[in-house]
């Protein structure tokens, strides 16, 4: 493979557990906050956004983000419509696309834990937060890995998404092909092991029941 | 409410006052629980028990209302502290452990919080509730009376000022209810702070508690010693238990004297001593002088208007009528008080309508109740209350 193939390629395996990790970051006090703070039709609405990946085009959230990060001036703009993003930028975009992908793992795993679990915390003086580092993280931690496996499969799609753009604007010729296809390769592969990962509930479903 | 005149005083270590709707329930209770031994909650289900326990622990808040244990205040008309800032030990009938930490993971969870000193040393705890050899084990692998008597631990360990206990034996079978009840009664030997314990099981309420809240529909019925509360003729009613079995005293008494020859024990309550079977096969020596707890079944108390002889009945006790109540048509719950001045210890016969009349039974009158064998109950040696 030629040098404008790996470098999508190597982009996407070395960034995306950076972006999956910062969507983790987000993703757990979210659901946290959602598991608690949320009722009735605020849930629901909470529910709908964090399932947005379900319904939406897949590409749609990640393309979205690309849009806006790339009208600012980190951006540059080499005249066309599409502009390559700096790589942090490009990590910054794959976390945004993997984030509404790793929370709903994580707020079914807290979900699923008994009420009893957080009721007998707090009668043992832990309060939210200390809940929330001593217990619920825990207690997810199937979830998590999961959530990270399907948001690292998310980020590498979001990087062969991108790569595939650059390509498009940047080269031309057998460069551009070989790159398209590397992109795209990632894309597809990415895809389909997210696809699998999601197949499974049981194993979105983190928390061990009593 | 019912005042009784004979109570001894006891300090209050929990005063509450209630008042909410939650759903289409009204909860409005107020009373006083002693600041040590155990306080049971009683009464039929949906009056609201399990509710009260969760306003105490703060995990529902009453709209209006008083909390207060010891000198701390949980709650007033301004003050509301949450479940964590609240000193309170919960025990849940699911035991709720944590299941990604070992025993001794969860036992120190509370302490490391609360800090402090704790009123039961953390060794103490685990060897009345047995359970040094399972400090390192994971708790999936517990057996059911393992894991409750974990949650017991770990809520004491957080050092509460209050112990609220929500039917912790009601998942276990019949034979490992009786096995765990030893341990309660050690532990609330050894705790001074109230202690609120819901049981549905009659036999396990009459063996651990000290002061009965009788709760229906969301009010108090009744809030006095135990004693008093079996020994009263509409308690089975009250409670809803349909079975005649449910109505009996409860005494409390010493063990004076021991033939393990015959399987038998005489037991001293106040106002006259008993023959109870005692299958205890440690020597005579042994056991005397260690209090314990009767519960005599109205239905295994007759009465008789002069001492029976050459009957079958092991016991048979002057006895004054107090109070005489109709259970049904058929029948009559009979309250008496031992001795022939009728001071003494509460009794609970129930007794055929036929009979009353044949026998002319009467508040007031001295009669002589014939008490069948009763079980002397299994204790942790060493300990007395």
């Amino acid at each position: 493979m030629d040098q404008a193939c790996v470098e999508p390629v190597w982009l996407g395996v070395l960034l995306s557990p950076v972006s999956t990790a910062a969507a983790l970051v987000v993703s757990a006090p979210m659901a946290w906050l959602l598991v608690w703070e949320l009722r009735g039709w605020r849930a629901r609405v909470a529910a709908v956004v964090l399932g947005s990946p379900l319904v939406l085009p897949l590409l749609a959230v990640g393309l979205y983000a690309m849009l806006a990060l790339a009208s600012g001036p980190a951006s540059c703009n080499q005249g066309g419509a599409w502009v390559f993003l700096s790589v942090a930028g490009k990590t910054l975009c794959a976390a945004l696309y993997a984030t509404p992908f790793v929370a709903p793992p994580l707020l079914a795993a807290f979900q699923a834990v008994d009420q009893r679990v957080w009721e007998a915390a707090a009668t043992l003086r832990a309060d939210r937060a200390d809940q929330f580092w001593s217990v619920a993280l825990p207690m997810v931690r199937p979830a998590m890995l999961v959530a990270g496996g399907v948001g690292c499969a998310q980020s590498v799609a979001a990087f062969g998404a991108m790569a595939l753009f650059d390509a498009r604007e940047t080269c031309d010729g057998a460069e551009c092909a070989s790159m398209m296809n590397a992109g795209g390769l990632i894309l597809m592969g990415s895809l389909i092991a997210t696809a699998i990962l999601r197949l499974d509930p049981a194993r979105v479903r983190g928390g061990q029941r009593e | 409410m019912s005042q009784d005149a004979l109570v001894p005083a006891w300090e209050p270590g929990l005063s509450a006052q209630l008042k909410g709707r939650f759903g289409d329930f009204d909860l409005n209770v107020t009373f006083d629980a002693p600041n040590r031994g155990v306080t049971t909650l009683f009464g039929p289900p949906g009056g609201g028990k399990t509710l009260l326990l969760r306003c105490l622990a703060g995990l529902e808040r009453a709209e209006e209302g008083q909390v207060q244990v010891g000198e701390t205040l949980w709650q007033d008309g301004l003050l509301f502290l949450q479940p964590h800032e609240r000193e309170v030990g919960c025990v849940f009938q699911d035991a709720a452990l944590f299941p990604h930490l070992t025993v001794r993971g969860n036992l120190e969870f509370g302490r490391r919080r609360a800090g402090g000193e704790t009123q039961l040393d953390g060794r103490v705890a685990t060897r009345i509730l047995g359970l040094e050899h399972l400090l390192d084990q994971g708790v999936d692998a517990l057996t059911l009376s393992e894991r409750i008597r974990v949650s017991i631990a770990r809520a004491l360990l957080a050092n509460p000022q209050l112990l609220l206990m929500d039917r912790p034996l009601a998942m276990l079978e019949p034979e490992g209810r009786r096995s765990m009840l030893p341990y309660l009664e050690a532990l609330a030997d050894q705790l001074s702070i109230p202690i609120l314990y819901i049981g549905d099981d009659i036999e396990e309420v009459a063996r651990l508690a000290d002061h009965v809240i009788l709760l229906r529909d969301g009010r108090v019925r009744f809030s006095g010693q135990a004693a008093t509360f079996f020994a009263r003729a509409e308690t089975a009613n009250e409670i809803g238990a349909a079975s005649e079995s449910a109505a009996g005293a409860v005494l409390e008494g010493r063990i004076v004297e021991r033939d393990p020859g015959l399987g038998l024990a005489r037991v001293a309550v106040i106002g006259g001593s008993l023959w109870v079977v005692d299958l205890d096969p440690s020597p005579a020596e042994i056991g005397v002088g260690a209090r314990c707890r009767l519960r005599v079944p109205a239905s295994s108390v007759s009465l008789f208007l002069a001492p029976p002889s050459r009957s079958s009945v092991l016991n048979a006790l002057p006895a004054k009528v107090h109070r005489v109540a109709m259970v049904d048509v058929a029948r009559a719950a009979v309250e008496l008080r031992l001795g022939e001045d009728g001071r003494g210890a509460g009794l609970l016969a129930h007794v055929t309508r036929r009979s009353l009349e044949a026998l002319k039974v009467a508040p007031g009158r001295v009669m002589y109740a014939a008490v069948k064998a009763v079980a002397l109950s299994e204790r942790i040696s060493g300990s007395s209350r």
